[in-house]
């Protein structure tokens, strides 16, 4: 039988260029200031699950947390080829990955029999810590994080690939198992994770995300957020002219000065 | 990420406020029914948007984009008479297929997504900003599936669509020959036996009913394909000579038909052309015997020299931002050449310029889009009248946006300087790409004089006339339109007194009589544009400033023509 | 703050220098009446663990066990929790290491304690221990609270403490183990992992490569660079997976990262990966042919042109 993969899909704040103030005067995000997007790691693991249902043969369900915002991240993944999505309530408001991994760990339940959870392992701008060790500890599975590639899968196991400071290490773990997925899944091209599917598209874009209802109590909160603005820290960036010698020579003593 | 759709202000402006979606909807759906995606045109014009923005414009920045160099650089091969791709062309028709983009324009019910020619005329635009010679591949599939889908017998369809669809098929048209280019009505009369091969020939199994095809086939894009359209000489030129004894033939990729060679080229080098030879080839008629130039050559090409035009300005979109980007960094005396007022106002042009094909083009698919579904639906007035104005449109928007795109890599190249000439920057690809579009799917040349005679005989006069009649609230853009209404009043003379010449003044005066009236009309179009967008008020006042000047300049010119001048 | 704990990091029988800061960063925390105790976990511990014996920490403790060989979560957690077990901790601190942040939330997770990973500080609010970050494109600092009789288990990411110098009174202790060490689920079935033999912390001059300088002949006038300046060679993930360059030489989220006073990005376009391995460079030259990579926002100066032709125009300038 093939596996069930299940893969969050989380909608993050965009934080790239960024300008204007992000903060009101009670420290709480302007609404307006900020947009939103798939989280690019979250994509990666869906990239990954979608390979190994390439490959493999596998059904990919999305699991979502709480109403989209601006981005319907759980279409996104029917679009580029999940099977299903369903979305988990509550919670969101409470702002703490323990508290958003309990709910999304009822709702991973509630899929019946799962054999991999993928996760991306980055910790978005708004999160306190990684989300895949909280629900590898709600669902008792075992986990590996920072993981870039499948290199075997078995009925009952898994070997992935896991980036670690000085290489890479190939860790065994029988299923069901939890995987955070790194950065440098991508192999030298693509570059980037497959784009959406143009006739899913079309016939997904109304799809029904069913929503699973919060069943367990909802995780106590273990932290409260401030949040405070940073002054800029402003780079005078100096655009240098590749063909004036010149330029290129003031650029070099300026650098070079005291270095 | 970047992404071509979203990034690309102008277009994302056209797509989404210009063009007319309820009235092509209209005629191209049947909203409420069962076979219907969407439950009105509003739903429908978001789902083109979001078409455009995931997969083609993320598509088209994130991984055909990076993949240009590469395959450009190595083009492609033929080596023992099979044409072989570079890999990075593969894995781009593999990304195509796996977004399911091949059969955009294709019906539903062969598995195709159905989408009206202006959404498939946008996506074209942006594939081509990424990679020109992929268009070839991506944007002629539409038009050969919907000569397919329009005119060949059910079973053809059934037997081709839905692999055409998957990106599976990819399809190629065979219409010029060695000694049949431009002048289609000489293609080869004699028969294989008789002639030795060149040309081609079509001949009919009296018994069988099984069509073969004879003779060679040269300059065809993707002839490697598996589905040819081919047009061939099925009649007696006894009885039937010219572009009357035409018609129109499917032949699938099979053993019969070689390809002899592969061209080598200036650009576009990731799009094979070939040299095909046909020895008793197997084919299929497709429509009516005798009508393959004067129907179906003729409906192809409108939807081919959209996709042409859209080729074009996807390669000046990428132009421009080359020289934006480099004008931004490159510092002479001290400042970026972008400060520098004749930079500036280079630069400048080029976007106007951009801006103005653009408008032209998108209003042209929008016509060929009320023209199909017109004749889709068997509509007889509003097939004739759109007709009409895609058949008088279609060329100048071939020809104004290939021109265009031509001159703003020229500038492009030229706001680079020297660096622009080494193989370094991708101004140097773009200028040697750009330079077909104004060739291939007929020339200029051939697109003006297609035009001429019905500009003459007032083809487009009831469109410009509503354009001229239109009435501007605001008083900035009332005085700019009354600007366009002198020259208006210029072409109208310029018109009258060319119906006094005969066709060989008017094909040599052509040139300046099509610019009178595309710069117009562009104007016009343009200040509908402004009432919607207020970038689009700077845009039109420069435009309309030059467009008096330059309607004066060749009025004069068309004046002074002398035939006799030819001669020196 | 009366207790802080904190969990070393040994890679290979080498201490993580990272974990020296998180004691400078608990001393401060745990202030005068409080009391610091440090675990180092891990294969050939006890002869690493000496340096944790910095002043003002009362404990070292080392679990020097065969089954702590190479890192999987279960047994250290277990450890951890041993060694926490008679020693309960307002807070807990470990590197921000890719070691660390697992076993970080990992453990948050298993004591029902708030969670910082990636911290850039800790300290207290309102006597309460808090970690904060800072984030959305380093335009707010996010301060993380713990909830009232919960602990906080932080990760610190390199510069958020100094490490403290001289060395302290605390003996070195092993901990008992009987039994703590869990069997677990994961097993290290086969280990790609080079050996450190270059610090890229410590150099004054950085040139580093990334996918844009195409292959070995691009990285060739890379060298050529470095040797000109008397840099050290460094570069992204991408170079060092494509066999490039030996991953000690990477900067960014999985390798070093760097504070020099000149860095040179040649052909880096700049994902967030790598610009916080960094960001802190006193002076930045960025040369890529994307003029809008986002390694331009990080720069000082700004090279829009192919390495291939800029380099050797300033190699020629060096004099080289």
């Amino acid at each position: 039988m093939p596996h069930t993969i299940a893969v969050i899909a989380r909608e993050v704040w965009d934080t790239r260029d960024l300008t204007g103030q992000i903060l009101d005067e009670a420290g709480g995000l302007r609404p307006g200031a900020l947009q939103t997007r798939f989280d690019p790691e979250d994509l990666n693991a869906l990239e990954l699950a979608l390979r190994i249902k390439d490959a493999h043969g596998a059904r990919v369900v999305a699991v979502g947390l709480g109403a989209p915002r601006q981005v319907e991240v759980l279409r996104e993944c029917l679009y580029r080829g999940a099977d299903a999505a369903v979305t988990a309530t509550g919670d969101l408001a409470a702002a703490d990955t323990a508290a958003h991994a309990r709910r999304l760990a009822g709702a991973v339940r509630s899929l019946g029999r799962v054999d991999l959870l993928l996760v991306g392992t980055a910790v978005p701008d708004d999160d306190n810590s990684l989300l895949a060790r909280h629900l590898a500890a709600e669902l008792g599975w075992p986990a590996v994080s920072w993981v870039d590639a499948i290199e075997e899968l078995a009925v009952d196991r898994v070997v992935a690939r896991r980036a670690v400071e000085m290489g890479y290490e190939y860790v065994e773990t029988p299923l069901p198992a939890v995987l955070a997925v790194g950065v440098a899944l991508l192999e030298d091209d693509p570059r980037a994770p497959r784009p959406a599917k143009a006739m899913l598209k079309l016939k997904m874009k109304k799809a029904e995300i069913p929503t699973v209802p919060a069943t367990d109590e909802p995780a106590p909160l273990t932290l409260r957020v401030r949040r405070e603005a940073v002054p800029p820290r402003a780079i005078e960036t100096a655009t240098v002219d590749p063909e004036n010698e010149a330029a290129l020579r003031a650029m070099l003593d300026a650098a070079l000065k005291g270095a | 990420m970047a992404n071509y759709y979203t990034d690309n202000k102008d277009l994302a402006f056209i797509v989404e406020r210009v063009v007319d979606w309820p009235a092509i909807l209209a005629l191209k759906e049947d909203f409420g029914s069962p076979d219907c995606p969407w439950s009105g045109p509003d739903e429908a014009k978001a789902t083109f948007v979001e078409m455009l923005r995931d997969p083609v414009g993320e598509i088209a920045a994130n991984r055909i984009a990076p993949r240009a160099e590469e395959v450009d650089d190595i083009g492609c091969r033929f080596d023992a008479g099979r044409v072989i791709f570079p890999d990075a062309l593969e894995r781009n028709l593999k990304d195509l297929r796996d977004a399911q983009l091949m059969g955009m324009t294709i019906p539903r019910r062969y598995g195709g997504l159905q989408f009206p020619e202006t959404v498939y005329t946008a996506a074209i635009e942006i594939i081509s900003q990424a990679d020109a010679s992929l268009m070839n591949f991506f944007g002629l599939q539409g038009g050969i599936a919907e000569t397919i889908a329009q005119f060949a017998s059910e079973e053809l369809k059934e037997r081709y669509l839905p692999r055409m669809s998957t990106g599976e098929f990819t399809g190629a048209m065979a219409l010029t020959e060695p000694d049949a280019g431009s002048d289609l009505a000489a293609v080869q009369t004699r028969a294989k036996d008789a002639s030795g091969g060149e040309g081609i020939a079509a001949r009919q199994d009296p018994t069988t009913g099984q069509w073969t095809i004879s003779g060679t086939k040269r300059f065809i894009t993707n002839g490697c394909g598996d589905v040819i359209l081919v047009l061939a000489r099925s009649e007696d030129p006894e009885k039937k000579g010219g572009g009357r004894g035409l018609s129109f033939f499917l032949v699938e990729k099979n053993p019969r038909v070689r390809v002899r060679r592969i061209e080598h080229k200036l650009g576009i080098h990731g799009s094979p052309t070939c040299e095909l030879y046909f020895d008793e080839c197997p084919a299929w008629l497709i429509g009516a015997r005798g009508m393959g130039l004067a129907r179906y050559t003729a409906w192809l090409m409108l939807a081919a020299r959209l996709a042409i035009g859209a080729q074009a300005l996807g390669i000046a979109q990428a132009a421009l931002a080359e020289a934006e980007a480099y004008a931004r960094q490159r510092e002479q005396f001290g400042r970026p050449i972008r400060e520098m007022p004749q930079v500036a106002a280079m630069l400048a042009d080029m976007r106007m310029l951009a801006e103005a094909a653009r408008a032209v083009l998108y209003a042209t698919s929008e016509i060929v889009d009320l023209h199909q579904g017109a004749e889709v639906r068997g509509l007889k007035e509003e097939t004739r009248r759109y007709g009409r104005l895609a058949e008088a449109l279609t060329p100048i928007a071939k020809y104004y946006t290939t021109e265009a795109a031509n001159r703003i890599c020229y500038d492009s190249l030229q706001v680079h300087g020297g660096n622009g000439f080494m193989q370094e920057y991708p101004i140097e690809r773009l200028y040697r790409d750009v330079r077909i579009t104004n060739i291939y799917e007929g020339t200029s040349q051939i697109q003006i004089n297609w035009a001429i005679p019905r500009l003459v005989r007032g083809d487009l006069d009831d469109l410009m006339g509503a354009l001229a009649a239109r009435e501007y609230a605001d008083a900035d853009l009332a005085r700019l339109h009354q600007e366009v209404l002198r020259s208006y009043e210029v072409y109208k003379s310029v018109i009258a007194w060319l119906r006094e010449k005969d066709n060989s003044f008017r094909e040599m005066t052509g040139p300046q009589v099509i610019d009178i009236f595309v710069e117009i009309y562009a104007a016009f179009l343009l200040l509908r544009h402004a009432e919607l967008w207020d970038h689009k008020r700077a845009v039109a006042a420069r435009f309309i400033r030059r467009l008096g000047p330059r309607v004066a300049m060749n009025r004069d010119l068309v004046l002074n023509a002398r035939l006799e001048t030819l001669e020196a | 703050m009366p207790r802080v704990f904190v969990v070393a990091e040994l890679n290979d029988g080498v201490l993580n220098d990272l974990s020296l800061q998180c004691i400078g960063a608990a001393r401060a925390m745990a202030g005068a009446d409080g009391t610091v105790v440090v675990l180092l976990p891990g294969t050939g511990a006890a002869a690493a663990a000496a340096p944790l014996n910095a002043p003002g920490v009362a404990e070292v403790l080392v679990a020097d066990d065969d089954r702590l060989a190479a890192y999987t979560t279960e047994p250290y957690l277990a450890v951890v929790k041993a060694a926490l077990a008679g020693r309960p901790a307002e807070a807990i601190l470990l590197p921000a290491t890719t070691i660390g942040n697992d076993l970080g939330a990992a453990l948050a997770a298993a004591l029902g304690a708030a969670c910082v990973t990636d911290a850039d500080g800790v300290g207290a609010e309102e006597g309460r221990p808090a970690a904060w970050r800072v984030g959305f494109d380093r335009k707010v600092r996010t301060v993380w609270v713990a909830a009232e009789g919960r602990p906080l288990v932080a990760t610190l990411r390199d510069g958020a403490a100094e490490a403290p110098a001289g060395s302290g009174t605390a003996a070195v202790e092993a901990l008992s183990l009987d039994g703590a060490v869990s069997q677990t689920p994961c097993r290290v079935v086969r280990r790609d992992v080079a050996k450190k033999t270059v610090n890229l912390r410590d150099a004054k001059v950085i040139v580093a490569a990334g996918a844009g300088v195409g292959g070995p002949e691009g990285l060739e006038l890379i060298r050529r660079l470095a040797t000109a300046l008397g840099a050290e060679l460094g570069g992204t993930r991408a170079v060092v997976d494509a066999g490039w360059m030996s991953a000690d030489r990477q900067i960014g989220q999985t390798g070093a990262t760097v504070r020099p006073d000149l860095y040179i990005a040649c052909g880096i376009s700049g994902a967030i990966q790598h610009r916080v391995g960094m960001l802190d460079s006193r002076t930045v030259i960025a040369i890529n042919t994307d003029p809008n990579a986002p390694i331009f926002r990080s720069a000082h100066y700004r090279i829009v042109g192919d390495l291939k032709v800029v380099i050797p125009k300033l190699l020629k300038l060096l004099g080289a």
